[in-house]
């Protein structure tokens, strides 16, 4: 008799599953490889046990990587990918796939196509630990026609919209280039510099994407939901989602401050310790000798002025963050 | 339910790194990386509205569970949830079909990842073994869609109302001791002590005025010169009302082998045995005040069927004091008692209870036996480590309040019978056979 977990692995689902979700393990074991090689030549300067610490941080992601993938968590392998690519493109390395010199854009298309193969996989995955080991006994029926132009409805819409939305972006930043001359002197010149900019051109992205967005959310969701949802259905989706943040309430009052509580003090006391490693106790209790002794502090006024200039900046930066994520996430 | 995934935010981490470095980036080749960070979040947002859609016709899918109304103990349950999707969207679900707890997966699975085709229909079929007897009702059928990259989620239940009663064995007794028990002890003549009509020979006397002719036995009257009669002892009919309790410390247990399946089997061997001796039956279920369902008392195959019928519909209800007071009352007012009956009380003495109205049926002439299921015979075994444990505790507790009542029942005159898986049908057979040796109803 088979074991049931050699049931689970060699299922169709789970097959299809993998199949689907190799590629981006093998992504992720290219940019692992080369992340490295990466950061080896990178920490061999610091030396000491930071070298080992950051040496070791590749290996881990690529162990939690396969573990992700044998386990059936395509989301996990989505985040390790999405971190390697991140650290790869962070400590310099123009190294494309498979070791070609080609750059990130080749390099994140293949990550993207490879997380996308990997998410479409995940339905196969749970099929396959849902039904593991037991006899399934089913029966569907439809006609085929439907069922094509279901399939590709379901694939193609989002693409198509996708594609199209990126379209309307590009074109319209490629006018707003173009179309920038016809302003007014010194406007057309110094609109034409922002433009030239890789922040201003992020910016004219980002917000032509982000308005489309909006768009889309104040205008056609709305529009489908009128002529999809009956007024039940609303009510009950509601209460329904009422109910999740009613119950997470409950169990942030009551559970969720001791394992974050632990986690602070844990973390406190492994600052200190660390902090103590590298710069010697000494140091750190002179530096704490304010906080522990209840003296108040007085600082000079060229270091008040530079707190309150950290201040200033903090806020600035608040608001601008804020901004953006409620023009893109809403 | 509407959510994202662990998958949404990975491609939500994804597109951000993307926008991070097409910004920071330098070269030209790293500026379709915003571009592509751009189109993630796009994606994600059309995936979204695409799944509301889903949403909306999973909203229109007509579900229907299809269980066979009532089945008898071991035997099987076949289960098939039928989904009709009328629109022009396929919908691929995950279907999570919630059986009744008592019931044991046999074949096939009721969870399943489906894809239900546009203008079509899927069907899931499983089978079911029961474990107890009584009604079984299933929970919600719970779907989980998701979009095509499986960003997004929504989770709903479809209340399905559906049950299946399950009716005990009459007759055969698990492990097979107690009906070859009873039928070897007991089978036979149904006659009492006293003498009457009847066929069973008791006795020869002599020939008294207004004896029937038929009775003279005339090679007793040729030795004996007087002329002689044959005696026979009296066939008695019983009237046995079974009070049978159903709060819930009688349902605890495992699934199966509580003091309430034993019961229920107990009491549909007897309803058979009754009616094949022609002695009437009734039953009262002491679930709760306002609960006390009452079978009136009545004989012959119809009232098995109705016996039966009661018990694949047990529902446990809650402990409650003032239980006996009112099925009593129910009984008599309700019960078709004519004459002296045999009430069998069934409670496991576990909860505290008012015993006083057992006084009033004794005070009607009615014999009262209270047969009480001893919770350790049925519970101990099986268990293991923290669950003996918690068992143990639990059972302690109970002793308590058992042992005052064990000492009004002494008081109040009525007499108590502990039994165990093994001998609990004997047990109640014993009672009514002694009933019967002393002049039945």
């Amino acid at each position: 008799m088979r074991a049931p977990f050699l049931g689970l692995y060699s299922s169709r689902q789970a097959r299809i599953y993998f199949a689907l979700s190799a590629p981006a393990l093998v992504l992720e074991v290219v940019f692992g490889t080369g992340l490295v090689l990466n950061l080896g030549a990178v920490v061999a300067s610091v030396g000491g046990d930071l070298a080992l610490a950051v040496g070791v941080v590749p290996w881990a992601v690529l162990i939690v990587a396969v573990l992700a993938f044998l386990r059936f968590r395509p989301s996990l392998l989505v985040a390790t990918l999405a971190f390697s690519f991140f650290l790869s493109a962070v400590t310099g390395s123009q190294t494309g796939p498979l070791g070609t010199q080609s750059g990130f854009g080749l390099s994140a298309g293949l990550v993207v196509v490879g997380v996308f193969c990997a998410l479409i996989g995940f339905s196969y995955a749970r099929g396959a630990s849902l039904g593991a080991g037991r006899e399934l006994i089913t029966e569907s029926q439809g006609p085929v026609g439907f069922q094509v132009f279901g399939v590709g409805l379901e694939f193609g819409i989002p693409l198509l919209v996708t594609l199209g939305v990126i379209a309307l972006v590009s074109a319209i930043v490629g006018a707003a280039n173009s179309e920038v001359n016809l302003l007014p002197q010194p406007l057309s010149t110094i609109s034409s510099l922002y433009l030239s900019t890789r922040m201003g051109l992020a910016s004219v992205v980002i917000l032509v994407a982000g308005l489309t967005i909006w768009t889309t959310r104040e205008f056609l969701e709305p529009a489908i939901l009128y002529y999809t949802l009956t007024y039940d259905e609303a009510i009950d989706q509601a209460l329904g989602e009422v109910e999740d943040v009613r119950k997470s309430i409950r169990s942030e009052g009551k559970v969720r401050w001791i394992p974050s509580l632990a986690v602070s003090e844990v973390a406190l006391v492994a600052i200190i310790v660390l902090a103590a490693h590298y710069m010697g106790w000494g140091t750190v209790l002179s530096g704490m000798n304010s906080v522990l002794t209840f003296h108040s502090i007085s600082p000079t006024p060229a270091e008040a002025n530079l707190v309150g200039r950290a201040d200033q900046l903090e806020a600035q930066i608040q608001y601008l963050l804020n901004t953006v994520f409620r023009m893109l996430w809403g | 339910m509407f959510k994202r995934s662990p998958r949404g935010s990975a491609v939500l981490l994804l597109s951000a790194v993307f926008i991070t470095l097409g910004i920071v980036g330098s070269s030209q080749s790293e500026l379709p990386l915003l571009y592509l960070g751009v189109g993630l979040l796009i994606y994600y947002y059309v995936s979204k509205m695409v799944l509301e859609l889903k949403i909306s016709a999973v909203n229109r899918l007509q579900v229907a569970r299809d269980v066979p109304g009532r089945v008898d103990e071991e035997q099987k349950v076949d289960v098939a949830v039928s989904m009709i999707n009328s629109t022009f969207l396929r919908i691929g679900t995950e279907v999570f079909d919630s059986y009744p707890p008592f019931c044991r997966l046999s074949a096939g699975t009721n969870v399943d990842v489906l894809n239900i085709p546009a203008k079509g229909f899927s069907r899931v079929c499983y089978t079911l073994s029961t474990t107890s007897v009584g009604a079984q009702e299933f929970g919600p059928l719970r779907l989980l869609v998701r979009d095509i990259a499986g960003l997004f989620f929504y989770e709903r239940d479809i209340d399905i109302k559906s049950r299946v009663e399950v009716t005990p064995k009459g007759g055969a007794i698990p492990k097979g001791a107690l009906a070859s028990l009873a039928i070897s002890t007991y089978g036979g003549a149904v006659i009492s002590r006293r003498k009457g009509e009847g066929f069973d020979f008791a006795d020869i006397r002599k020939y008294q005025v207004g004896d029937p002719y038929k009775r003279i036995e005339w090679s007793s009257t040729a030795r004996s010169r007087h002329l002689m009669v044959r005696e026979t002892s009296l066939e008695t009919q019983l009237n046995v009302m079974v009070a049978l309790d159903v709060t819930e410390t009688m349902a605890y247990g495992e699934a199966g082998q509580t003091k309430l399946d034993y019961s229920a089997r107990a009491v549909a061997s007897l309803a058979r045995y009754l009616a094949a001796r022609g002695d009437s039956m009734g039953l009262t279920l002491m679930g709760g005040t306002d609960s006390s369902q009452v079978i009136p008392l009545a004989h012959g195959g119809t009232q098995v069927t109705r016996v039966l019928r009661t018990l694949s519909g047990l529902t446990f209800a809650p402990n409650d004091p003032g239980a006996i007071n009112s099925a009593v009352r129910r009984a008599i007012a309700f019960g078709n008692i004519k004459g002296r009956a045999l009430f069998l009380v069934i409670t496991d003495l576990d909860s505290d209870v008012d015993l006083t109205p057992l006084k009033q049926l004794l005070a009607m002439k009615h014999e009262v036996i209270l047969i009480s299921p001893y919770t350790p015979l049925f519970e101990a075994h099986g268990l293991k480590g923290l669950d003996r444990v918690l068992y143990a505790v639990n059972t302690a507790h109970q002793r308590l309040a058992r042992r005052k009542l064990l000492k009004d029942a002494s008081k109040i005159g009525v007499r108590v019978f502990d039994v165990g898986p093994k001998d609990f049908f004997p047990k109640i057979i014993a009672r009514v056979e002694d009933l019967r040796r002393m002049g039945g109803s």
